[in-house]
């Protein structure tokens, strides 16, 4: 009896087996990406269901490990497309093969955020300003570097509580770029990097860190992404271009400092958009970039066709989600360009169709 | 296993490792008797209790075999995961052995920006060790003060609802603790507390003023709390280990405390003695104990990340001031691994994870060493 029951749950367990064996068979393709955590909301919320949902023979997952893991892991080969915000360098490309493609997907503008309760107007700010206060040298709200170019403005005699990010971030890497541009000091002292040493301040861990720094603090000073200061309702500063006009950090401000930078970006897209030329060009934001190998001769031909498949409908379908999400989308322009290095990638050599 | 002082009897090779593995090697030599002896834990005379084991033929023989065999799998495994663990941390810190070597000890930089690269653990080896002081400074007689009060003073109604709240802290994850940390007890003490401590420590000059003339190392500063308050530093850090620390000392003092014998305990009031001399002899008494619980606190306040790295301030700077922000060892790897993007940064961040490891275990091993003194060197490993 009790062989009989044996062999009978040894048969459904087999039967079940290859029932898991047939489904994952016609289930065909899985793709797998990993990177950055600053494209994760939108890449996990809307991307990846809303592709899903359309293309239901392809499954993607997404791991959002870091951008610098997202890197890693397209040096190794172990998955199939990487996020990432900060452009990999000459030595990683060269580590992954030589040859892949920086893919912008969306960009992220960064803000500079603060605690000044008694000032209702947001405050202006220029990249000097910000890089010395960052230095150590500009210290209190009243010092006569900020007030010249907020006159009129009753400024507190208040201790600047500098924050910073604790977590390495390509949050930090754009920021720093930033100061990097605008001050010899920051250049020669600091310089840019993920994360950095900090010559003042206090660090927290990711956005929600630094937001809680600067919120306790009457007079703290701070760098958010865009997104999440716009939906936790930060004050943000009004911040001082190239060319000289103080520009708000918005949806516009972004696309008009992309447009600068597109006529002449690199081959490789390999540029932050900051400190860009432009009247109306907001200065510190940064694409988030989608990295694929340009010969996907590593993946199956299946795989291969799925990831650029992928990628395409971000790029062109996938785009009008960005708003919701607080991202900002690509300009046409643009977009045409990410497109035609898109249609670069092959198989083995052959064109993937 | 697991409360210190709880041991096999020495006499096999594997008693170091596990009990089960222990009594497997009796059940392999056939030894009937297997004896348990709670010196360590109380200081008293060895209770002991015997298992008769009579060796049969057919399944129980086999099934001997089997916890045999499980019990020797568990201790290879677990000698192998050790092992494992060592093997790949020297690995990914091989590149840092070899460019930095020493000097990670005697550098306070930490700076990750390519091309600059300067590693130096010393500022995090501070943190770490600063703020378990702190911790065990403000928990150890918190946690005996709530512990003497659940054995010996509370009424008898109030002292299971007390132990239970002391041992749901426990309960609560570590992320927890630091986002209350981050948006509760920070504001707090920046608002609060700090500003008070900062009125009157800021009077009293400790040292006179002097700083290394390199960098930003302040063995020396005038007094505990330059800087003023911030809410994100050493203190903070401190607290926050502090409550965590609180429930694993309480609970095993306690536990602790119920073994001091009655008739010692009546003996004592029959001399006369108060409820507080009493209460000495007890502590005395169990000191063994005590010091395992403290230890066991102290590991936790080490190994902790998330809690801290949400208030501690993040910097790499070394202050003797409570209000200096600053960084643990397990702190900067949770904040820099992920984004870790070049080989020697990565390899440096190995570093940090080894000599974490190897100072947790010199932690561990100086104190069983400690602990084997104070219960007056009675077979202890």
């Amino acid at each position: 009896m009790f062989q009989k029951l044996r062999s009978g749950l040894l048969a459904a367990t087999l039967a079940a087996l290859a029932g898991v064996a047939m489904a994952s068979t016609a289930r065909a393709v899985e793709i797998q990406g990993a990177g950055s955590t600053f494209v994760a909301p939108i890449m996990l919320k809307k991307w990846i269901p809303a592709f899903m949902a359309s293309h239901p023979n392809i499954k993607v997952d997404y791991q959002p490990i870091g951008s610098g893991g997202g890197i890693n892991g397209l040096i190794n080969k172990t998955i199939n497309f990487c996020g990432s915000d900060a452009a990999m360098t000459n030595s990683q490309i060269s580590s992954a093969g030589g040859h892949v493609l920086h893919l912008p997907e969306v960009a992220g503008p960064e803000v500079m955020s603060y605690n000044l309760p008694m000032i209702h107007k947001p405050l202006v700010m220029d990249g000097k300003l910000i890089a010395d206060i960052y230095l150590g040298k500009v210290t209190r709200w009243n010092s006569p570097e900020i007030a010249k170019l907020n006159p009129g403005v009753k400024l507190p005699n208040l201790h600047i509580l500098v924050a910073h990010r604790s977590d390495g971030s390509g949050t930090t890497y754009i920021f720093t770029g930033y100061l990097c541009k605008v001050s010899k000091g920051w250049k020669t002292q600091v310089g840019q990097s993920t994360s950095v040493q900090w010559p003042v301040g206090r660090g927290g861990k990711g956005n929600p860190g630094v937001a809680a720094l600067i919120e306790k603090t009457v007079g703290g000073l701070g760098y958010l992404e865009y997104a999440y200061a716009i939906l936790g309702h930060f004050p943000t500063a009004t911040l001082i271009n190239r060319e000289g006009y103080k520009i708000r950090p918005s949806i516009p401000s972004v696309i008009a400092a992309q447009k600068a930078v597109v006529a002449n970006l690199p081959a490789d897209f390999r540029l932050p958009i900051i400190n860009p030329t432009g009247a109306k060009a907001y200065p510190i934001s940064g694409f988030t970039y989608l990295i694929i190998d340009r010969d996907l001769g590593y993946m199956s031909k299946a795989k291969a066709k799925a990831t650029v498949e992928f990628v395409h409908w971000v790029l062109t379908k996938g785009q009008k989600y960005a708003k919701s999400m607080q991202y900002i989308k690509l300009g046409a322009k643009m977009r045409r360009k990410v497109l035609a290095e898109l249609a670069k990638v092959t198989w083995k050599g052959q064109a993937i169709d | 296993m697991g409360v210190p002082g709880t041991r096999i009897r020495p006499g096999t090779p594997f008693v170091y490792f596990t009990a089960g593995a222990s009594l497997a090697v009796r059940f392999r030599k056939g030894i009937r008797v297997a004896r348990i002896d709670m010196t360590g834990m109380t200081g008293s005379e060895p209770v002991e209790q015997t298992f008769a084991y009579a060796p049969q033929n057919g399944w129980r023989k086999w099934l001997d075999r089997a916890v045999y065999g499980l019990a020797l799998g568990g201790v290879l495994l677990t000698m192998a995961i050790l092992l494992t663990i060592f093997v790949v941390l020297i690995h990914g810190s091989w590149l840092a052995l070899g460019r930095i070597g020493w000097h990670f000890f005697t550098t306070q930089a930490w700076n990750p920006v390519p091309g600059r690269d300067q590693y130096g653990v010393l500022a995090f080896m501070y943190g770490t060790g600063i703020t378990t002081l702190l911790a065990l400074v403000f928990g150890v007689p918190l946690s005996l003060g709530v512990a003497i009060f659940i054995t010996r003073l509370s009424p008898r109604w109030l002292a299971g609802p007390v132990s239970f709240l002391v041992e749901l802290l426990a309960a609560i994850p570590s992320i927890a603790y630091g986002l209350w940390g981050c948006f509760v007890m920070s504001p707090w003490l920046q608002n609060y507390l700090e500003p008070a401590i900062y009125a009157v420590l800021r009077h009293i000059k400790l040292f006179p003023v002097g700083k290394y003339p390199s960098g930003r190392i302040e063995f020396f500063p005038a007094n505990l709390v330059r800087g003023g308050p911030s809410g994100s530093d050493f203190l903070a850090g401190g607290l926050i280990l502090t409550i965590m620390v609180l429930p694993i000392i309480t609970a095993i003092t306690r536990d602790v405390l119920r073994q001091f014998p009655a008739e010692l305990e009546q003996g004592a009031y029959g001399l006369g003695a108060t409820w507080w001399q009493t209460t000495r002899l007890a502590l005395g008494y169990c000191r063994a104990g005590i010091f395992g619980a403290v230890m066991l606190g102290m590991a936790r306040a080490i190994g902790e990340t998330m809690a801290v790295i949400m208030v501690i301030g993040n910097t790499d700077s070394i202050s003797a001031s409570l209000f200096a922000g600053g960084q643990s060892m397990s702190g900067v790897l949770a904040n820099e691994f992920m984004e870790a993007d070049h080989p020697i940064y990565l390899s440096a961040m190995f570093y940090v994870a080894l000599v974490l490891m190897v100072s947790s275990l010199l932690t561990n091993v100086s104190a069983r060493l400690l602990l084997s003194r104070i219960s007056g060197g009675k077979g202890t490993h």
